[in-house]
């Protein structure tokens, strides 16, 4: 006993007069990750969802109707609930893990850039089968798939390409597998990963604070790497790439872009709830030069707004025409990325990796 | 001292000292004790390297870390320590495995330690992404055993070959691994002490309220002076620790200690197999009559009675009445006097020599570098966290939160374009999460872009790299110097100008 108290009372009465001359302001102890959980998964991730399955249902009913008669009227419809649906969808992709990673729907929703030769390929060589999407390749199915099949000619050539039966069958299987994977998903989250996603908090590779905020940076440099810099000819020893932006038939990459960084911005500040922003200034963390981290990303969050509105047009032309505005974009996301990924990650102690390996 | 001295078994080679004078050098290395400490440490390492190869193979780590990567790191001067193809990597952990096997078992030892040093430490070799202070601990301590006696006792080996069998052995073969553990200790603790751990708690202060979930703890890991009590009980605890368990009086509490402080780092961090490594390294303090006691009580359960009389030199009754140091000697060792020569009279009479002095020099001389090895950063201008020259093998363990996001710019000086590099194209998450970091990794791979990019047709690339770093909770600033060609920069040892300096 006496050496247990030898001992004790050597290193407590060494450590304790220095750990009584800290200068910093206790941190609020009442913060728990669950908070962020709960609040982004019942309101931003599961209503996500229920989003993109309402959205893809009204595709399929539209789908229908300009299939039973393809005019220019029902094709606008149709081409309206498609574009609703993708919309949609670039909200959903930031969530790429739990039931949309363990079915592996990720790409069979939506992948681009999208194979044209590809596409008509598998219409010529619809066999009827109902399982025939099972064995149809990312590349030519999913909202990218759709949007070709909607969008790449003029409203009169695309009502007459619809005449034939092979395209009209396609057209429909892609749209009501779309629309299953969207249910199924809503079902996951509904029906019991909600639950799990709220409760695992822990800190290592598969906790949901990890996979919601490696995700959340996933998307960000999807965005920066391959909707922005690939098209700016960044990415290669070239000239700009017009061809490889995210959506090439429909014009609207630069929308996509918004809303993407619409659910980071929402993942990030949790909406009215918590979210990302509440943990950093719980921990009462700050940039070095007193003021909150959080308010140094929300204000880099809304000068990449400001960047995306100052491009005029479809990203396509913008890449040629207006390429500073567009890497002032770039520019934006890099900076956004550093904060993110660096500074918010490594003060709130979560990994950034993907796999699972020790430390010292 | 009181000792018993005339009973000291004194080999020929040591004739020129007087018999009756028990010298330090007699206590500290040539002393005659029972070698159960090392019997066990054999059996205790070889055990964990076989369950830790296990776990290495389950987590399908072989095939993400060696198998999956397009390209590696390697170590400077280490260059041809190349990755094999795929069955070269299973063949080479498979022989980890079976080499570990034979030292825990003691089956063809002195093969299995060499064959366990080399192929364990040359997949550490491949690629420095996955350098971690007990791989190199690890390593050290497979040098070790190669040079030890471990296999005497208590092994196949003995079974085989009878006269191999010894219960007793040199000192110094149990001494070393007390020096090379306490040594780690010490190093680690010594590295403690600078300004950001305990001035500012950090790391620890980010890194115990992200685990504020663990044992209803989070409340208590969320509190600021929670990280200074951690931060200045782990450096005193380091530095003090091996004194602690080399005396007499402190050395049940202090290896209490040791169970508690390791198995709280393993809850809190992702460390793998660290902590038990320590746990089970530590028992070498443990003076080697009492260890001498836990073998006898093992050989009772696997050694049939007949053997065990005829070859065990030592009764435990015997070895319970050898005198007690209280005194303390820094890393001693109350191994409690020398043995009574009549109860080891039967054993052969080589396992008696004293170490040779080829091996003593030998040994000093790898503990020696091991002193000098972790103060080499003091050549270096700047902070060692920052620049990282000189931070590997030194015992720097979770000591900085360290993250960076890189970006490299390749441009073909003919045509003016220039282009982003993905380094996922290249490198997995890990590989690019470390090298994002580390200075010398980050010349690495811009010499690879370089040697790619020339491959690809373009003459002369220019590699320039965008690059942040957040240490120890610092806003992230830029690290290093974006107009720098890195692919122009040499491969050496040299102060890197490029790296941006900390200080501002």
């Amino acid at each position: 006993m006496k050496q247990i108290l030898i001992f004790s009372a050597f290193i407590m009465l060494m450590a304790l007069p220095f750990s009584c001359s800290e200068d910093t302001p206790e941190v609020n102890d009442e913060f728990d990750r669950e908070g962020i959980l709960d609040n982004v998964a019942t309101n931003i991730i599961v209503p996500a969802y229920q989003d993109f399955s309402e959205k893809t249902e009204f595709l399929q009913q539209k789908t229908e109707t300009f299939l039973a008669q393809p005019t220019a009227q029902t094709l606008e419809e149709v081409r309206n609930a498609w574009i609703a649906a993708k919309l949609s969808w670039k909200s959903g992709e930031a969530f790429n893990f739990g039931p949309v990673e363990q079915l592996a729907l990720e790409t069979a929703i939506d992948l681009w850039p999208t194979n044209a030769s590809g596409i008509e390929e598998a219409i010529q060589n619809y066999n009827g089968a109902a399982t025939y999407m099972e064995a149809i390749g990312s590349d030519r199915k999913g909202l990218a798939a759709v949007e070709y099949l909607l969008f790449h000619a003029d409203q009169t050539q695309i009502v007459g390409e619809f005449a034939a039966e092979n395209r009209k069958a396609y057209l429909n299987l892609l749209v009501q597998t779309l629309a299953d994977h969207a249910s199924k998903l809503l079902g996951e989250w509904e029906n019991g990963y909600e639950s799990t996603f709220i409760s695992n908090t822990g800190n290592n590779a598969n906790a949901s604070t990890t996979l919601l905020s490696n995700e959340m940076i996933f998307l960000l440099e999807t965005v920066k790497n391959y909707k922005v810099a690939t098209p700016l000819g960044l990415r290669t020893l070239s000239d700009p790439l017009p061809e490889q932006v995210e959506s090439l038939y429909a014009d609207l990459s630069l929308d996509l872009i918004r809303e993407n960084l619409k659910i980071m911005e929402s993942i990030f500040t949790g909406k009215a709830g918590q979210g990302f922003d509440d943990y950093l200034d719980a921990l009462d963390i700050d940039d070095g030069q007193g003021n909150a981290l959080s308010a140094k990303i929300l204000q880099k969050f809304t000068k990449s707004h400001q960047s995306l509105d100052a491009i005029d047009g479809p990203l396509q032309v913008a890449v040629l025409e207006q390429k500073e505005a567009v890497e002032q974009l770039f520019i934006d996301l890099q900076e956004l990325t550093v904060l993110l990924k660096n500074d918010m990650m490594s003060r709130l102690g979560l990994l950034v990796i993907f796999s699972d390996n020790d430390g010292d | 001292m009181g000792m018993q001295t005339s009973t000291l078994i004194q080999p020929d080679s040591l004739k020129w000292k007087r018999v009756s004078t028990y010298t330090l050098t007699d206590r500290f290395l040539f002393q005659q004790v029972s070698n159960a400490p090392l019997i066990i440490f054999r059996l205790l390492f070889g055990a964990m390297m076989c369950v830790s190869v296990v776990r290495f193979a389950a987590n399908s780590w072989i095939n993400e870390f060696y198998i999956q990567p397009v390209f590696h790191f390697p170590y400077y001067g280490m260059e041809w320590v190349q990755v094999l193809p795929g069955w070269g990597i299973y063949l080479l952990f498979a022989l980890i495995f079976l080499s570990s096997l034979g030292i825990c078992l003691g089956l063809y030892y002195r093969l299995s330690t060499v064959f366990f040093f080399l192929s364990f430490t040359y997949v550490e070799l491949i690629d420095k992404t996955y350098y971690l202070n007990h791989y190199y601990f690890v390593s050290i301590i497979a040098f070790w055993l190669i040079w030890l006696p471990a296999h005497r006792r208590f092994s196949l080996d003995a079974k085989r070959q009878p006269a191999l069998f010894s219960p007793t052995t040199s000192i110094l073969h149990i001494n070393v691994l007390r020096w090379q553990t306490g040594l780690v200790y010490c190093y680690a603790g010594l590295a403690k002490i600078n300004d950001d751990w305990l001035l500012r708690a950090m790391p620890l202060r980010l890194w115990l309220p992200a685990n504020g979930h663990i044992l209803g703890l989070g409340f208590l890991l969320k509190q600021s002076w929670v990280a200074y009590v951690f931060s200045w009980f782990g450096m005193l605890y380091d530095l003090t620790v091996p004194f602690f368990l080399s005396s007499y009086k402190t050395r049940r509490i202090a290896y209490f200690t040791v169970i508690i402080f390791h198995v709280l780092t393993a809850i809190l961090f992702p460390i793998g197999i660290f902590p038990w490594v320590m746990i089970f390294s530590a028992l070498i303090f443990f003076p080697a009559d009492q260890q001498e006691r836990w073998l006898q009580q093992m050989e009772n359960v696997f050694v049939e009675r007949s053997v065990r009389t005829q070859t065990s030199g030592l009764s435990p009754r015997k070895s319970a009445k050898f005198p007690k140091f209280g005194r303390f000697v820094p890393f001693n060792l109350n191994d409690h006097g020398p043995l009574n020569p009549s109860t080891i009279s039967n054993v052969s009479s080589d396992t008696k020599k004293p170490p040779s002095q080829a091996k003593l020099l030998l040994f000093s001389l790898v503990l020696a570098l091991q002193l000098l090895l972790p103060w080499r950063h003091l050549l270096y201008p700047g902070s060692v966290f920052w620049h990282e020259e000189g931070y590997r093998f030194s015992w720097r363990v979770m000591l900085m939160e360290k993250a960076g996001n890189i970006t490299f710019r390749v441009t073909d000086p003919d045509s003016g374009h220039s282009m982003y590099v993905d380094n996922r194209a290249y490198l997995t998450p890990q590989q690019e999460k470390m090298m994002a970091t580390q200075p010398d990794m980050i010349l690495q791979f811009a010499r690879y872009l370089d040697k790619t990019f020339a491959e690809k047709g373009i003459l002369n690339p220019v590699v320039t790299a965008d690059a942040y770093v957040t240490l120890n909770g610092r806003l992230s600033r830029r690290f290093i110097d974006p107009h720098i060609d890195l692919s122009a920069q040499p491969m050496n040892l040299k102060h890197r100008e490029w790296v941006l300096s900390y200080e501002e």
